[in-house]
Formats: structure tokens, sequence, C-alpha cells
């Protein structure tokens, strides 16, 4: 489903030397040859330490941002020949729920499945199944800024399932969410999981990735420093949990 | 339907939700700036008009009578005060207790009678510009010049005509709407456009920085929405603003000028009447519209394109702020030089084209020539802006600057 092939992304980031109208901007490798499989079906976790490139990945895979070497393939399809048809085949959601407050829950997923050109026979009885399935049936008039935190979450799933995508991408869904807006997520991720969907996310709860992920890729300054299945993680240090096992990782 | 109809849709019913783009597009140019300046123009009016019926304090000095102090006495409008100095006229003019000084050289009669030049010298403070103090007490200066100047030419035998060779007859022949076109038309176009600018810079910012600092952007791109839809959609947005605003400003000068003619042209001094008359020319109104829509297009391209750019909503307001110049600027100059003929060159400068052209159009004097070219070139600049904004938002660096 998912083919990582050195994947790189180079950015320019301010060095210490000093050039007229600043600091002098250098490049910097956010993610450097990574290579990972990542198969149908199965739920993968991208793990790491903040500014270790798990969003610049995540955003490659996604075809939003432009690989500077090396690519990724959705299904066959390369991200670097064709980002529409990749985009088509994915649902993206960061922890940030990033709706348009002046529009209600309804109006919104007639967006979003407009602007993915599904039809309205098609998009309202999913629609109305999601709904249901997350119990916002009565706030589907309510303006995205009336809405509790959860509710937006709430809305922000549906939005990313409803042109029913194969692969599901997750930028830190939990990250700065409050415990009702955890659960939340963590419960969308069981269901995909059980859908047999795709579904690839970044996190710091390693809770999660315990109990969820099939496949776990770790990294470390734009590399990957781990690469294989929930046992083979485990496998590192069996008398360690989780956590324990990562903070050795990323430390080492 | 298409995916930037799609876009175009949402972004017109997100924008005209929030009540800041109702505010700016349809309350502020309709009611608000023609009640402020209807409320302005009466009050300069009633003050103009407090003026005519005001009594003026004048202070002199003369050290000895004279015919033009009792003619200065005999004014309705001139209260006179005999001050003992000079310095005591100064004072008077200085503290505020009266308009106008005056004071006659001690040779004033003497002078006047042996022919020689008699020297009044006037104190006043030239700030108050609707007082009428200095031109009443003047006319009866001129007055007793020409009674005196009449009397030394009967004692010798001369004319009027004798002392003037040469006397000039002027007719104007400005018609109403030159005047009118002259008056207000660069007024007009500064107003246009800054309706147009702050008709888009609201949108702009909300659909290019907003979406950036709400993640919405983001969101966006993630989906299979290519560049182009969503620049089509988002400009279109900012354009619709734009014209909403620019038409209901014109609305907004056009309704009060219905009601008056309607209403109160009796009681509309005649002359006002007549460049009021003069303004009301629907064609004029429309070529103006036609112009103001590329226009619309272009700053709407422009402002988004520096709104993507910027990381927030603050630095896309501190950008626009500076560039808003940039149109504003073309604006003044024909107001500040009433003077000034659209030319080639004039007509592809965007903004002052519009100024003189709006003048010109009122005037019915437009060059639709030069009219052509400013059209077409806003046009060209349309494209230039288009594709500008097409590259920030095709440029990952922009979208995900930080």
């Amino acid at each position: 489903m998912i083919e990582v092939k050195n994947l790189s992304k180079k950015f320019k980031a301010p060095s210490e030397e000093k050039g007229i109208f600043g600091f002098k901007k250098k490049d910097f490798w956010a993610v450097k040859d990574l290579n990972f499989n990542i198969k149908e079906g199965s739920v993968a976790s991208i793990l790491g330490p903040n500014g270790c490139g798990k969003t610049t990945t995540l955003r490659m895979i996604a075809g939003m941002l432009t690989p500077s070497k090396g690519t990724a393939f959705i299904d066959s399809i390369d991200v670097r020949k064709d980002k529409q048809a990749v985009k088509s085949k994915i649902g993206y959601m960061t922890n940030n729920t990033s709706l348009y407050d002046r529009l209600n829950v309804l109006e919104t997923i007639k967006f979003f499945a407009e602007l993915n050109q599904i039809p309205e026979d098609i998009y309202m009885p999913r629609a109305e199944k999601l709904f249901t399935q997350l119990d916002m049936n009565k706030y589907l008039t309510k303006r995205i800024a009336d809405l509790s935190t959860g509710m937006k979450q709430k809305t922000s799933i549906v939005r990313t399932l409803i042109h029913d995508p194969d692969l599901i991408v997750l930028d830190e869904p939990t990250t700065g969410v409050d415990v009702t807006g955890q659960s939340v997520i963590i419960d969308l991720i069981r269901t995909i999981k059980d859908s047999g969907k795709t579904l690839i996310f970044s996190t710091h709860q390693l809770n999660e990735v315990r109990d969820i992920a099939d496949h776990i890729v770790v990294m470390k300054a734009g590399e990957k420093i781990f690469d294989g299945d929930n046992d083979s993680f485990q496998a590192l240090d069996s008398s360690k949990n989780f956590t324990e096992i990562f903070m050795e990782l990323v430390n080492e | 339907m298409s995916k930037w109809q799609v876009l175009l849709i949402k972004e017109i019913k997100h924008l005209f939700r929030d009540t800041k783009t109702i505010v700016q597009t349809v309350v502020v140019p309709t009611f608000i700036t023609p009640l402020l300046l209807g409320g302005i123009f009466y009050y300069v009016g009633s003050i103009a008009n407090e003026e005519t019926k005001k009594t003026y304090d004048v202070s002199t000095y003369s050290a000895i009578e004279s015919n033009l102090i009792t003619q200065l006495t005999e004014s309705d409008r001139l209260n006179i005060l005999s001050e003992e100095s000079i310095a005591n006229v100064i004072t008077s003019v200085t503290d505020g207790n009266s308009e106008i000084g005056l004071v006659l050289d001690e040779n004033f009669s003497e002078n006047l009678t042996t022919d020689s030049s008699a020297k009044i010298t006037i104190y006043s403070k030239n700030i108050d510009t609707f007082s009428q103090a200095k031109s009443l007490v003047t006319n009866i200066i001129d007055d007793f010049e020409d009674a005196e100047r009449d009397d030394r030419l009967a004692a010798l035998n001369l004319t009027n005509e004798y002392v003037n060779p040469i006397v000039i007859e002027e007719e104007d022949l400005t018609t109403e709407e030159e005047s009118a076109g002259s008056i207000f038309g660069a007024i007009l176009a500064l107003f246009f456009v800054m309706y147009v600018m702050s008709g888009s810079t609201y949108p702009a910012v909300d659909l290019g920085a907003g979406e950036k600092e709400r993640g919405t952007m983001e969101t966006l791109i993630s989906t299979n929405i290519s560049s182009v839809d969503i620049i089509i959609g988002k400009m279109l947005s900012v354009t619709t603003s734009a014209v909403l605003t620019a038409t209901f400003s014109m609305l907004g000068f056009a309704i009060p000028m219905v009601i008056i003619f309607l209403f109160y042209a009796d009681s509309v001094n005649e002359y006002l009447f007549s460049l009021l008359s003069a303004l009301l020319n629907p064609v004029a109104f429309l070529a103006v519209f036609i112009l103001i829509i590329p226009l619309s297009v272009f700053m709407g391209a422009f402002l988004l394109a520096i709104s993507v750019y910027a990381k927030t909503p603050k630095e896309a307001g501190l950008l626009l702020g500076n560039v808003l110049i940039i149109f504003i600027v073309p604006c003044y100059i024909p107001l500040i030089n009433p003077g000034l003929e659209l030319d080639f060159v004039g007509a592809l400068i965007p903004c002052y084209n519009l100024a003189l052209l709006t003048n010109n159009l009122i005037a019915g004097t437009v060059d639709w020539f030069l009219y052509s070219v400013s059209f077409i070139s806003t046009i060209v600049y349309c494209c230039i802006a288009i594709y500008v904004t097409y590259i920030m938002f095709d440029d990952e660096n922009v979208i995900f600057r930080s």
C-alpha cells in the first residue's frame, strides 16, 4: 500500500553565520533517505522526538510536500508524478481540527464531499452512517465555532472519511487534545483498523502504539532508526516497556 | 460543479457570515459614509451660513478723524471699536477680542488731500477661512479708494478709461459637467479605490494568512483540489467582496443624490444643484464601474498573494498596510493637481487612470482610446497578479512558511 523509497526533504534554515539581512540560511535535511513499506490494511505508527521529521514524512506521503529526493508510492502511484491522484486516495487529519468556524457541521461535510467530487446520493448515506456512529445527529446544524472540542474532533473525522479514502493519514491526532477528544480518536483508529483500511499516524503516545499499531517506524534527526512490527519492537528488550525501549532508542 | 465553484460558494458563505464583512461591504459604504459625508457637508454649510449673518468686531486706531472710519461704522455687520494705540489694536486681535485691526497712518488724511498714497495697516489672523470680516473691511476700503481716485481724476479732467486703457472681460465657458468632473471626479475615484481596497483587504487576509493560521489551508491542500482551483475560488471570493463594496459605495453616493433631487431640490443652492445634476450620469457611472471590475480583480489577486505569503494575519495586515499606499498615492495626484490631463503613459498607471477617467467621464470629455488603454492595461496587471498568486499557492515554502 505505502512504499517509501529513499524519501528525503531538504529545507532552508537559519545558520549561525550572520549576513546583511540577518542570519544566512543553509540547507538542512528534515528527512533523509527514508525507506519503509506499509502493507494494505495495516496500522502503522511513526514515532520520534519533536523535529525528527514525522510531519514532513506524512506530508510527503500525502502529496502536500514534494520530496527533494526519493519518493513514495501509494497504491503504486508515485506522489512525485501524480499528487492529485494520491490525494484523492488519502484522508489527512491533524490534531488541530482545522475546520471553518462559520459553517455548520452538515455544510462542512458537504463542502469536503463536493470537493472530492462525490455525488450527494453517495456521500449523504455515508455521512449519516458516520454521524450516527459518532453520535452527532443533534449537532448537524450547529456552527463549528459553537461546538465542543470533542464534537469538532468528530466533525473532523467525518470530514476525513467522507470520500472513503483507502489510506488515512493522521498527524499527531491526540496531541493537545483533551481526554474526550483522545478517546474519540482512539475509537476512530480502532474502527478504521477493523474496516481493513490502511492507516498511518504519528504520535508521542506510546500506549496508543502498543495497543493499536501493527507496524512501527522510529525516526531520529530525519533518519529511520527502527522499522518493524509491534513484536519486533518489544523484542528489542523484552524486560522493558514500550516507553523505555523508545527512550533508549532515541537517546542512543 | 467544478472544484473552484465548490470552493467559491464555501468562501462566500464563510466570508459573509462574518459580521465584519457585512459591515465593511454593505453597511459602511451604503449608510455610514453617506451619513458621515452628509453630516460634514451639513455642518460646514451651517457654519458658512452662520458667517453670512455674523457681526464682526473691528478695532481701529486713527490719530485724526477720517471718513473711512465713518463709512466702516455705517456697516451693519461691523462693530467698530476705537483703540488708543497701535499696540492696543494688535493686542485686541491677538487676544481674539476683535477679528480685524485697522490702523490709519498718522498722515492718512493729509496724504489724501495732497494726492499722495495714504497707508492703512490691517491686522488679522488668517486661520478662520469662513470669516468674512476681512473681505467686508477691504470692500469698504476699496469703495473709499475708488471714490478718492474718481475725485483725483475729475480734478485733472481725466476719466477712468484714461487710466485703464485695457478692459478685460472674462467669460467662463466651463460646462456644469466639466465643473462637476473637476470637483468630484478625483474624490469619487479615491473613494471607489478605498472601498475596493477595504472590500478586498479583510477577505484577502482571512482567506490567505487567516487560513494558514487556523490550519484550514493545510486541510484544504490535503484534498485533491489543484492550486489553480484554489486561486480561482479564493480570488473570486475576494473580488466579489470588493465589487460588492464598490457597488454599494456607488449606491451610497447615488441614493442620497436622488433623494435630494426628489424631495429637497428647492432647498439646494442653484450652483450645487447643477453640479449634482451633472454627477448623476448613468453612462459615466457604468463606465467607471466597468473599470473598477478589473481593478478589483487585480487588487484581489495582489492582496491575496501578499496575504498567503504572510505567516500570520498580523504580518499580512502590516504588509498590506504598506502596499495599499501604492494604490492610494496615484489617486491623490489628480486630486492635488486638478488640471492634469490623461495621456498614454498615465493610462497605464492603475488608480491614476481611474481618477482622471472618472473626472473625464463625468465631464463628458473622455477619450475612449485612453479609456480602452486603461481597461486593457488593468487586465494585463490582473493576469500578472493572478500568475504571482498562482506561484505563491503552488510554492510549498510559502504555504508552509512558519
